[in-house]
């Protein structure tokens, strides 16, 4: 999504409440202008996109758009000859021949024939791979109006609450979803009178762009969770404003957006039921609530198809001895059976993990069958409540 | 009190305090966090709670930092030989409780003061830095240097020594993890602080010692939240203190050109637009306004915007005027035998001259492997023309180099400071020569005098809009 920058929140202020310009369906014929026109670039300079959507029109709606258009697709490079080699050969046939009558030309020449291939190839091909010589590719799907509308709308929130300090969440549903990315991305949850308020650390001293991503981040959170208020403290040019965000704001389209697991979580639980066939892996499975209210969610959860004892797995990021035996014993504390993921890069004291049968400690990739074979030489129900050594 | 135990927290430090207790609250830095019901400071003023805790006799347990790891160990270098100058800039910043920013020319020696310092100091060191050209060159001074391993954050590397390196950009996301693992932090490039997202890496380390390095010391408000957050310049030396002993000996020739009838028409038409506009904004906001004030008043009307891109459109054709072409074309081949950089405004004008004059152009857009090769081949010779807008201002070490062309800039005496340096890197009897490129009766002439004060020692170079 494009992070849009702060002259682009297009808003007005009642009091101390910010109201975002949201586009309207009645926005939506000269959004099919833009779409069209969008269409008619295909194949132009990358780097003109932006102005060759404004066209003469400079309504900040309309430079909005315009930025989330030119976003919304990976240019495309010609297909040259590489152009890296081109110039290698350009150049080092320029410094020899500088100073010479038609040097330019002489050194394309000396290149194209140190490459066996054609001036006009060599000029071609000089520069073809640079963002600046990039062409507008097409749109993956045709895009409606509508979905155009949603996702500059979704883009506008999202730069507001890049900007927030904290976010106050009430909703009728679990709100576990929003825990779970709160825990991943370092903010702080408080929960009071059934809402949720996320901020971070840092929020008691000031704004913090890191924080403010991890807000941002929310977004797809919210959309899992059907019903909801979402009233956020956002700093725009040094004054704080009140944001308000409901199921009802036009920033979610149908299908659109979902959180997807994270791609790593994935390709394992993909990667698990194809060397396991008898087990299913389902990544971001649902939380698990011990008796004494504490609550612990896994990354993913085995469980053998035929039936039996199922195995909450759980990836941790940044880790220290000490936090994953005290990750071990909130495990303990509910009585599941869990095995922690440790990646060896992610070792911030570089203490040796704790060795217990629960601990796996990879590097780069977790492997599934290391995995397995921890599972395996478990006992029976094993739990993770034993002594870490 | 007694028995309480600070800790640090993503970025921050917490002290498990009951509420309510006056003593910790006139510490000035720790505050009450009622979403954990603890007491809360930020990380880069670790020394300050720590040392206000003391001093009001409060007992605790300093468990900020890990116990064991990479942040047990301590790291084993030499320091190397100092010139005379550069020791009595460590000795200065040594004598401010180490904390401040040294600022020295290009090619003066600010990573080997670096290095003495931590050194000196034995401490766990960060060192931050812009690119990822710039990691990869301090990775190698640091090795050449160190019996411990050097570590590296960045660039799809995530290795934590107690020497360790990363860009600005890693430092930004890592640091609430990683901000209690080192005691130094060395701040290269240091004047891309004070203004940005960037802060808050040196914001979230507890390192009480902090040594900053710029060839270019600024003012103004950025340079002031530096200041807190590094410290004060503690030591200064410009190009001209240099120049001849310590750097190589540098020549200047201004080529004053002209435009075409042409170019001169749509020059006076567009800077037409643009005061018509302007005056009558200064007039409203006073004469005292600044340029900022002024572009963001101009920027609420459509004939506000027109002339700012009317504005744009002058500077567009000052970047490489039809004279400032052939001017180059004919340098180029005056100089075919030595190593000459050719530095633009933008890189519009940079790929410009890449393509109609076969000019290697280093910019952003040139991939690590591609840059690191080009420079290689620059230094052996095979290459002896580089063409760019910004890449080459800071930190990359250009080998050799003795000619520059100044075509066009963008960015006023900072910029002009950092090219001039690219070629003072000393050598045998090695004599630099900048060719500035000027065009009369327009905007560039007035700019040049401003440029060159900051060749002259004590003056900081103005913040840029």
């Amino acid at each position: 999504m494009a992070l849009l920058p702060e002259t682009l929140l297009l808003h007005k202020r009642e009091g101390e409440r910010l109201i975002p310009r949201f586009l309207e369906p009645a926005d939506d014929s000269w959004l099919a202008e833009m779409i069209v026109r969008r269409e008619h670039a295909v194949g132009r300079p990358q780097l003109e996109l932006e102005a060759w959507l404004l066209g003469d029109g400079s309504l900040a709606k309309r430079r909005l758009v315009a930025k989330v258009l030119a976003r919304m697709a990976r240019p495309l490079r010609e297909p040259t000859r590489d152009p890296v080699r081109t110039r290698e050969a350009v150049f080092a046939a320029s410094s020899l021949v500088r100073g010479q009558p038609g040097h330019r030309d002489l050194a394309i020449a000396f290149a194209a024939a140190a490459l066996s291939t054609s001036a006009a190839e060599v000029d071609a091909s000089l520069f073809a791979d640079l963002p600046g010589e990039r062409k507008v590719a097409a749109l993956a799907a045709s895009l409606s109006p509508e979905a155009l509308r949603v996702h500059v709308n979704a883009a506008l929130a999202a730069g507001f609450l890049l900007r927030a300090v904290r976010v106050t969440v009430s909703t009728g549903r679990d709100p576990l979803p929003l825990v779970r990315h709160a825990r991943w991305n370092g903010l702080i949850g408080e929960r009071r009178e059934g809402a949720l308020t996320l901020s971070g650390p840092f929020t008691l001293f000031r704004h913090t762009g890191l924080y403010g991503r991890a807000l941002a981040g929310i977004l797809p959170v919210l959309a899992q969770l059907g019903a909801f208020t979402a009233e956020a403290t956002v700093i725009l040019r040094g004054t704080a404003g009140r944001l308000v965000l409901d199921a009802t704001s036009p920033i979610f389209g149908a299908g659109d957006p979902v959180s997807k697991p994270d791609p790593a979580i994935a390709r394992l639980a993909r990667e698990i039921e194809r060397i396991e066939p008898g087990w299913t892996a389902v990544a971001d499975p649902a939380p698990i609530t011990g008796n004494g209210g504490e609550i612990l969610d896994a990354d993913l959860l085995l469980a053998p198809r035929a039936g039996g004892a199922e195995w909450h797995v759980e990836r941790l990021s940044f880790w220290t001895a000490a936090h994953v035996r005290e990750r071990v014993a909130r495990w303990a504390a509910v009585g599941a059976n869990a095995i922690l993921l440790l990646d060896a890069r992610y070792n911030v004291a570089e203490e040796p993990a704790p060795e217990h049968p629960s601990v796996l400690v990879f590097r780069q990739k977790p492997d599934p069958a290391a995995l397995f074979e921890r599972i395996r030489a478990a006992p029976l129900h094993h739990r993770v409540a034993e002594q870490v050594t | 009190m007694s028995g309480v135990r600070l800790t640090f927290d993503r970025g921050t430090l917490l002290l498990d305090a009951p509420p309510g207790v006056a003593v910790l609250a006139e510490t000035g830095v720790l505050t009450w966090d009622s979403r954990v019901g603890l007491w809360r400071a930020k990380a880069c003023e670790y020394a300050a709670v720590t040392s206000g805790l003391s001093g009001r006799g409060v007992r605790f347990s300093d468990d900020v930092r890990p116990a064991t790891g990479h942040s047990a160990r301590l790291p084993d270098l030499d320091a190397p030989v100092l010139r005379p100058y550069q020791d009595a800039a460590l000795t200065a910043w040594e004598s401010q409780a180490c904390r401040g920013v040294v600022a020295l020319p290009t090619g003066s020696g600010k990573t080997r003061i670096a290095i003495a310092a931590i050194a000196r100091a034995r401490a766990r060191t960060l060192v931050l830095v812009p690119t990822r050209v710039l990691l990869e060159q301090w990775e190698v001074e640091l090795k050449a240097a160190a019996r411990s391993p050097i570590g590296k954050l960045g660039d799809g590397v995530r290795v934590i020594e107690s020497i360790t390196v990363a860009t600005y950009e890693s430092a930004f996301r890592t640091m609430a993890e990683l901000g209690n693992a080192f005691d130094l932090l060395v701040v290269d490039e240091t004047h891309h602080f004070g203004n940005g997202v960037r802060d808050e890496a040196l914001e979230m380390c507890i390192a009480p010692m902090r040594l900053g390095l710029t060839a270019t010391p600024s003012n103004g408000l950025a340079w002031e939240r530096v200041t807190r957050l590094v410290g004060p310049t503690v030591f200064q030396l410009a190009i001209g203190d240099l120049i001849g002993t310590w750097l190589a000996g540098l020549d200047m020739a201004t080529v004053n050109l002209d435009l075409t009838p042409a170019e001169r028409a749509d020059y006076e038409r567009w800077m037409h637009d643009f005061r018509n506009v302007t005056g009558l904004l200064r007039a409203a906001l006073g004469s005292a306004s600044s340029w900022k004030e002024m572009t963001k008043a101009a920027a609420r009307s459509v004939d506000g915007r027109r002339a700012l891109a009317a504005f744009r459109d002058a500077q567009r054709l000052l970047a490489l005027t039809d004279a400032k072409r052939a001017t180059v074309e004919r340098l180029l081949a005056k100089h075919r035998d030595n190593k000459v950089l050719v530095f633009t405004a933008d890189n519009e004008s940079a790929y410009a001259i890449a393509r109609g004059m076969l000019v290697m152009p280093i910019t952003c857009d040139i991939g690590r492997k591609e840059r690191k090769s080009v420079l290689a081949r620059f230094r052996s010779g095979e290459l002896r023309t580089l063409v760019s807008s910004r890449v080459l201002n800071e930190g990359i070490d250009v080998p050799d180099a003795d000619v520059a062309i100044l075509v066009g800039a963008a960015l006023g005496e900072r910029e002009y400071v950092q090219r001039i340096g690219r070629l003072l890197r000393p050598a045998e009897g090695k004599r630099a020569l900048v060719y500035e490129l000027v065009t009369r009766d327009t905007l560039e002439i007035r700019r040049i005098k401003k440029r060159r004060d900051g060749l002259v020692a004590g003056n900081p170079v103005a913040p840029q809009t």
